[in-house]
């Protein structure tokens, strides 16, 4: 996964996997966030920012300078992911988009499949909007073994991108979500 | 809901895990201490996660520094305490 | 035609075909009735406009279309009013079929009003609520022509009807495990025990029972998952031969048994039986039912609109969600059906300083004599009426003056906060004797449940008016009311030794009645802006370090007694759900045990005593004497058994049931034995008994030993000696003199294990040292 980097054009990067490819995505957010500014989009709970803060100070002396270049924000529905993506794609500010674990809320047991692959049609349009004017990076992991057939929203959002990476033998997560007490 | 950021107790976790190495490596006495020093930073989660320190370390590497200090404080009151009865003896 | 006023109150409300509603009347003259009433309704669609157009075209070109209009509407998360498209429907069942149509034709548009429970637009638009005071004109049809509601969910003592209840309850074994030998059937004092032999019989005793008594309120025991289908499966014709509904038109609805997700927990909720014009409780289907009992299930359908068959099943959260949409409603604001309101992106630093929840502090571990523990009075929603926390509001903090146009949520909040407190405030005044103190407690624990999930609920993504943005809010006015409070107690001379999430424990020297903390509560009221309530003043309380590290404190594990002589546990072995009664049982009673003492002092006089409880318990389970119920654990199963890399018990115990073709769902609970040999559970529901004889006796011995130590841990005596002292039948001095005397530093060698050695050699000397 190492030999994924930064594009240096406006080009849609998808990296398939479990924690590996989050872990690779918040590395790049770490680079970009030295250049300028950029926007990242949490649609999976993934984007841990402590370890990104960790690997800015290893790359510079001042980690809050570049902190400051990034934006945040998190979906939790796929109705959330489509809405946040409208809205990055109607107000275009040509700065780098990453993505982290865009399919989470799509393998959600409550969306049954037609509307998901409805919402993610619309979803991926936005990205492919967005890409015209900057780079998007985007992971995402394989679909839980409940759900085989949304493996294609795999093959959708692969479809659409200049290059992907898919990690081999990645474990498809445990169906759960994450406690919201410690 | 679910959240981004760790909670304060895997952070802990986290950054104690990040100095494996440096623990592997050190005498098994050395280790025993330094374990401590982690059961002290314990004391003050909840302190440590209100801070939220983008750098979490700092604050544990702080709240250890802490307790040793009331340890130390300790150790001189006990000390100036038989330092007077000794004192008072002679 | 003929019209009729009728005074009652409302009992039961459903979908009735093109009728439009069904409500059931308990009229003030006794009569029940079933009154229909004529309830059109309105559902809309936003989009763009050529959209909206072909939608409208599509809707008109409908055999018998709805009535359409072209509207302006109010989402709560837009600063203009919407421009959207009306459909109204003629009765509920149209809308349903309506909306499910639309949507698949226009899945693009979003809609509004589209999913809304008939009981919660009624309420929305009538103020009624499961068993209100309602005045109605009805017709000779019982057509009712205009309904009132007399009084409110949030009157303190509501005139109530007086209700029939038959219990239907059931004896012996559980059906999971065996099959019940007996049914009794009970209506307030008449009383009858049936066999349940196979056959038509206990249907026809049934029928028997609703036909003589009415019952307007039915409470079974597993009434929802096995009783009543497995009664209606042996009659041929259930309308004639066991009308468990009132409703003759109609028998019984089932909703099917389902494993969810929910707050990173596999949740299971068992199949329910809803009966029509009469209310079915499952007693053991019931969510809180142990909590509060049937008036917190009622006070619950009074306060959120919801029937009373749903209320007692629900989870809270549900509840909340049905309160906001009914102040929604009322306030002209649009129900999202699809919630799509979005995070706004932020400062990733921003999100690091405010995704966190409530300061759960480190205790001081050890004995403490006269600590109060002072709590704020529902804090969470406390803040978000104080501070105006709601999606549509930019919130304020505590420092700020009140707010002048409350939010939706603080809108919803209010009333149920106020009602709850002044519900406390009451329940001290009235007599032990008086009724109403029970009744205050049962519907003031209702309350506590809704309160306490509408702030997750708040965060919860399916929520129709939450936003993570508020969520935060709440957890930041949370905190910073926590320390404010530390901060004014440390102001005020006192030693601050734990703070959990909304509660504090502080101690000084010359404080030991409740009124020596009067002052201080009333400055924290007075810097916070919010209740804050002395929830008991403990004789004394032990804070427990983790059981994994004993040098590690943790926020929840402690127990204590106040000084009313009640115990307080928190956190132990026995307020875990999947710990053995006799357990349980054991660990509460040396809790208890030890506070007879009449003071802290005193307290190592009753080591010896509570040393022979354990010894005795332990014997008793050795010579057989513990009954195989007492030794069960209820675990929960939290995935299929494949999917477990190694098997937990619950696992074990599930793939022995699957054999016995009774295999459980994930996230129900397996009750167990430990037995010797592999693999070392037996599943209590299996058809065959177990051998008494398998018990493994020494698993129970090691579970109850470590439950015990945490008792004795303050005393000094570690599980290794306490193992000794229970075998050698030694007679245990108190260690130690020095245990209630607080260090100036937090010294936790007072807690540590001690070496078996030195436990034993401290004998008779030092107890004579002690008392002498």
């Amino acid at each position: 996964m190492d030999a994924i980097i930064i594009p240096e054009t406006n080009q849609l990067y998808v990296v398939i996997g479990g924690h590996a490819a989050a872990d690779r995505l918040l590395d790049l957010a770490a680079r970009l966030a030295l250049r300028g500014p950029l926007l990242l989009l949490d649609c999976g709970n993934r984007a841990n920012p402590l370890p990104l803060v960790r690997e800015l100070r290893r790359l510079t002396s001042d980690p809050l300078l570049a902190l400051d270049n990034i934006r945040a924000a998190r979906a939790f529905t796929c109705f959330q992911v489509t809405a946040l993506l409208e809205q990055v794609a109607f107000f275009p500010t040509q700065q780098p988009l990453l993505i982290f674990d865009l399919l989470a809320t799509f393998y959600d047991e409550s969306v049954p499949y037609d509307e998901g692959r409805r919402v993610l049609e619309k979803s991926l349009h936005c990205i492919s909007y967005v890409r015209r004017a900057a780079p998007v990076l985007i992971s995402a992991h394989m679909p839980p073994a409940d759900f085989p057939e949304r493996r294609a929203f795999v093959e959708m959002l692969c479809g659409i991108s200049d290059q992907y990476w898919m990690e081999e033998n990645a474990v498809p997560p445990p169906p759960a979500q994450p406690a919201l007490w410690e | 809901m679910g959240r981004t950021l760790p909670s304060i107790t895997q952070s802990l976790s986290e950054e104690q895990a990040a100095f494996n190495r440096f623990r592997r490596a050190l005498r098994r006495s050395d280790q025993l201490v330094l374990d401590e020093l982690f059961v002290a930073a314990r004391q003050h989660l909840a302190a440590a996660a209100y801070s939220a320190n983008l750098l979490p370390m700092e604050t544990f590497l702080l709240a250890m520094l802490l307790e040793e200090h009331k340890e130390t404080m300790h150790l001189r009151a006990q000390m100036e305490n038989l330092q007077s009865r000794v004192d008072g003896d002679g | 035609m003929g019209m009729d006023e009728i005074t009652g109150w409302l009992l039961d409300m459903y979908e009735d075909g093109e009728r439009g509603l069904a409500l059931w009347l308990i009229a003030e003259d006794g009569r029940r009735l079933c009154l229909h009433q004529a309830f059109p309704l309105r559902f809309y669609a936003a989009g763009p406009a050529p959209r909206l157009r072909e939608a409208w075209q599509w809707l008109s070109a409908l055999s018998n279309p709805p009535a359409l209009a072209r509207e302006s509407r109010q989402d709560l998360f837009q600063p203009q009013s919407l421009p959207v498209l009306s459909v109204e429907a003629r009765h509920p069942a149209e809308q349903r079929a309506l909306f499910f149509k639309m949507e698949r034709a226009f899945p693009d548009l979003v809609y509004y009003d589209a999913d809304v429970q008939v009981q919660i637009r009624h309420a929305a638009l009538y103020g009624s609520f499961s068993l209100a005071h309602c005045r109605v004109s009805v017709d000779d049809q019982l057509n009712v022509k205009a309904f009132q509601t007399l009084d409110s969910p949030w009157d303190i003592d509501p005139e109530q009807p007086s209700l029939n209840v038959l219990e239907i309850n059931l004896m012996g074994d559980s059906p999971q495990h065996g099959q019940p030998a007996h049914f009794e059937l009970r209506c307030r004092s008449w009383k009858k025990v049936y066999d349940l032999v196979a056959g038509s019989a206990p249907a026809y005793w049934l029928k028997a029972a609703l036909c003589k008594f009415d019952p307007d309120i039915v409470i079974t025991d597993f009434g929802d998952t096995w009783l009543l289908e497995n009664l209606l499966a042996c009659v041929k014709d259930p309308a004639v031969e066991l009308p468990l509904s009132r409703d003759p038109a109609r028998t019984i609805h089932t909703i099917r048994e389902k494993t969810y997700f929910s707050y990173g927990q596999v949740v299971y909720r068992g199949q329910q039986v809803h009966l029509f014009g009469r209310v079915h409780i499952d007693r053991k289907n019931a969510m809180m039912w142990g909590d509060y009992g049937l008036e917190g299930i009622l006070e619950n359908a009074r306060v959120t609109a919801l029937p009373i068959q749903t209320a007692a099943r629900v989870s809270p959260g549900s509840g909340i969600s049905c309160m906001q949409m009914i102040t929604a409603l009322r306030g002209g604001i649009l129900v999202p059906w699809h919630k799509q309101q979005v995070e706004q992106p932020r400062p990733l630093i921003d999100m690091i300083h405010a995704d966190f929840g409530g300061l759960v502090y480190q205790p001081t571990v050890g004995l403490h004599r006269d600590v109060a523990a002072i709590d704020f009075v529902s804090l969470y929603p406390a803040v978000m009426v104080r501070c105006n926390i709601s999606p549509e509001k930019t919130a304020l903090s505590l420092s700020d003056p009140l707010p002048e146009d409350p939010g939706l949520v603080p809108r919803t909040l209010a009333p149920l906060l106020r009602k709850r407190v002044l519900l406390k405030q009451r329940i001290p005044d009235l007599p032990a004797w008086d009724p109403r103190r029970k009744w205050y407690k049962a519907r003031a624990a209702a309350h506590k449940w809704l309160l306490v999930v509408c702030f997750g609920y708040l965060g919860y993504k399916n929520a129709r008016f939450g936003l993570i943005g508020s969520h935060e809010a709440v957890t930041a006015g949370g905190r910073e009311a926590l320390l404010r409070a530390k901060e004014t107690a440390e102001d005020a001379g006192f030693d601050v030794l734990h703070m959990f999430v909304d509660a504090l424990w502080i101690q000084r020297k010359d404080c030991t009645q409740p009124q020596h903390f009067q002052a201080v509560q009333d400055e924290i009221t007075r810097r916070t802006g919010l209740p804050i309530a002395l929830d008991g003043l403990y004789r004394w309380v032990v804070f427990l370090p983790s059981r994994v590290d004993g040098r590690v404190p943790v926020g929840n594990r402690y127990f204590g007694v106040f000084q009313d002589g009640t115990v307080k546990v928190r956190g132990l072995d026995a307020r875990r759900h999947d710990t053995a009664p006799w357990v349980a049982e054991t660990q509460t009673a040396l809790i208890e045990y030890l506070a007879g003492a009449p003071d802290a002092d005193r307290l190592p006089e009753y080591v010896p005593g509570a040393v022979a409880l354990l010894r005795q318990a332990l014997h008793r389970l050795s010579i057989g004497l513990v009954p195989l119920e007492d030794l069960l654990t209820a675990q929960r199963l939290s995935r299929v058994p494949e999917k477990y890399s190694s098997l937990s018990p619950s696992a074990r115990a599930a793939l022995q049931l699957r054999e016995a073709g009774k295999e459980p769902s994930p996230g129900q609970r397996v009750r167990l034995l430990y037995v010797y040999g592999k693999p070392g559970v037996w599943a209590w529901d299996r058809l065959e008994p177990v051998d008494a004889k398998r018990i493994d006796l020494g698993m129970y011995r090691k579970l109850m030993l470590r439950a015990a130590a945490d008792i004795f841990q303050p005393f000094g005596i570690s599980l290794q000696a306490l193992t000794l002292m229970v075998d050698d039948h030694v007679i245990q001095a108190p260690l130690s003199p020095l245990w209630g005397i607080k260090k100036p530093w937090n010294a936790p060698e007072l807690l540590r294990p001690q070496p078996v050695e030195r436990v034993l050699q401290v004998n008779l000397s030092t107890q004579m040292a002690f008392t002498g």
